[in-house]
């Protein structure tokens, strides 16, 4: 299903992980959700002036009240700055602290507004709801429908009498299709829930990948989807599957921004590559874990931007 | 990207070459909802020519779906490459969407349904 790496690429997995570190030592590992990276244009817009320095606010006033051609680009701008700002608080602001479960999770958009979404929800003390999507598109279309996604999925919880994630994504999908299909849009998306007291996670999943699984001694696996994308049809019909997360077990829940990145000459990072990394890692702590990835990514398309969203979460059975 | 299109067993063939992606989609889109216009239309498209198919192209491709269906016809795909037949699994859209090796079968397909 996967290829080995070979030891240049394993050297320079291990690298790239200690410069990572190295740049942003352990404390800042935590509670990163709340930090998103930006999409590196700050200094060509016209906030800033030709130097590439930021204009004062009584210059920018100016500007807006000219009504020129650079006027409407500072409103837009403007505008996309403050959406990004809102679409940031409808991600988790902090990551839940779970005795048996150690959680991580960052998402990277590729411009100031992205179609990625994870959520995590405690609805009790038994359980933990983790939800990760990814809505076709980027940027701005998309983004405007990742906040009726995580919330039609957090209502889902009250709103189905026996709350499985089975349930819960034929309830999102229900309510959303007709706006789904007015807009010509789909979203991925994959829902968990784990039994804090039996260790155990069922999910269902709904077209999203990747979702990596590796429980230890037990291999690298792709959990396959078995229902098309909420969106396409009027009912999406999952069943939930079930998986242990003991001590050391791993679930890695990505977006496919990150098996689609693109170097140079066009290859695809691949999910045979994406796979390829996890027993390189398995044994670090999920947010080294993370950085790695990306940082892999990173070096793969040789720190080019990346041209989509990129989300990673994830889960790992803590001793 | 680029579109050719023709006429076989009945069907619409649309040759799709190049990436559909968030930029090309739309042509693609388009071009599809403009032949679902004459109702009913049996189409397929033609993937022997795509290299990359992103989440947009994967969504233009179900609004064809709808359109066909709409007018009582259907959509097929045919011969599509591995890196964009994977995309179709690991999204499950091929439970959705029929897909073929090639556009003659596909073709025959859509024509013994009429």
């Amino acid at each position: 299903m996967f290829r080995a790496f070979t030891p240049d690429q394993r050297a320079q997995i291990s690298a790239m992980t200690k410069a990572w570190l190295g740049l942003h030592g352990k404390q800042s590992t935590d509670n990163l959700t709340d930090k998103r990276a930006g999409d590196g244009l700050e200094s060509q817009s016209v906030l800033h002036g030709p130097q590439g320095r930021a204009r004062s606010p009584s210059d920018l006033q100016k500007i807006a009240t000219n009504r020129d051609p650079l006027a409407r680009l500072y409103e837009l701008e403007n505008d996309l700055t403050q959406a990004s700002a809102l679409q940031k608080t409808f991600l988790p602001r902090s990551i839940p602290h779970i005795d048996s479960l150690k959680l991580f999770a960052v998402s990277r958009p590729a411009a100031k507004l992205g179609g990625d979404y994870y959520d995590f929800l405690h609805p009790d003390p038994q359980s933990l709801i983790i939800s990760v999507g990814d809505i076709s598109g980027k940027g701005l279309t998309a983004a405007m429908f990742m906040p009726l996604i995580y919330k039609v999925i957090r209502t889902s919880v009250k709103a189905t009498a026996s709350p499985s994630p089975r349930n819960m994504l034929a309830y999102a999908s229900a309510d959303l299709y007709a706006d789904f299909v007015r807009n010509n849009m789909f979203a991925t998306t994959f829902v968990a829930q784990y039994d804090l007291p039996r260790r155990r996670l069922r999910y269902a999943n709904a077209g999203h990948s990747p979702v990596i699984y590796a429980p230890v001694g037990g291999g690298v696996h792709l959990l396959e989807a078995d229902s098309a994308p909420m969106g396409v049809l009027p009912k999406t019909v999952c069943a939930n599957h079930e998986v242990r997360m003991g001590p050391g077990d791993l679930m890695v829940i990505g977006t496919d921004g990150l098996a689609e990145a693109r170097n140079r000459a066009g290859e695809l990072f691949s999910y045979e590559r994406l796979m390829g990394l996890i027993p390189l890692l398995a044994d670090k702590s999920a947010a080294v874990m993370a950085h790695a990835i990306f940082g892999a990514v990173a070096a793969f398309t040789d720190g080019r931007a990346h041209d989509d969203d990129q989300t990673l979460v994830i889960l790992k059975g803590r001793q | 990207m680029q579109l050719n299109t023709y006429l076989l067993e009945g069907a619409t063939v649309v040759e799709v070459i190049g990436r559909i992606d968030t930029y090309s989609e739309k042509v693609l889109r388009e071009g599809l909802l403009n032949i679902c216009a004459t109702a009913p239309t049996n189409l397929v498209i033609d993937l022997d020519g795509v290299n990359f198919i992103d989440s947009s192209g994967l969504a233009a491709l179900v609004h064809g779906l709808r359109a066909c269906r709409a007018t009582g016809g259907n959509l097929c795909l045919a011969s599509p490459q591995r890196p964009v037949r994977m995309i179709l699994e690991l999204t499950r859209l091929d439970t959705s969407i029929d897909i073929f090796p090639t556009t003659a079968e596909a073709c025959s397909s859509l024509a013994q349904l009429c």
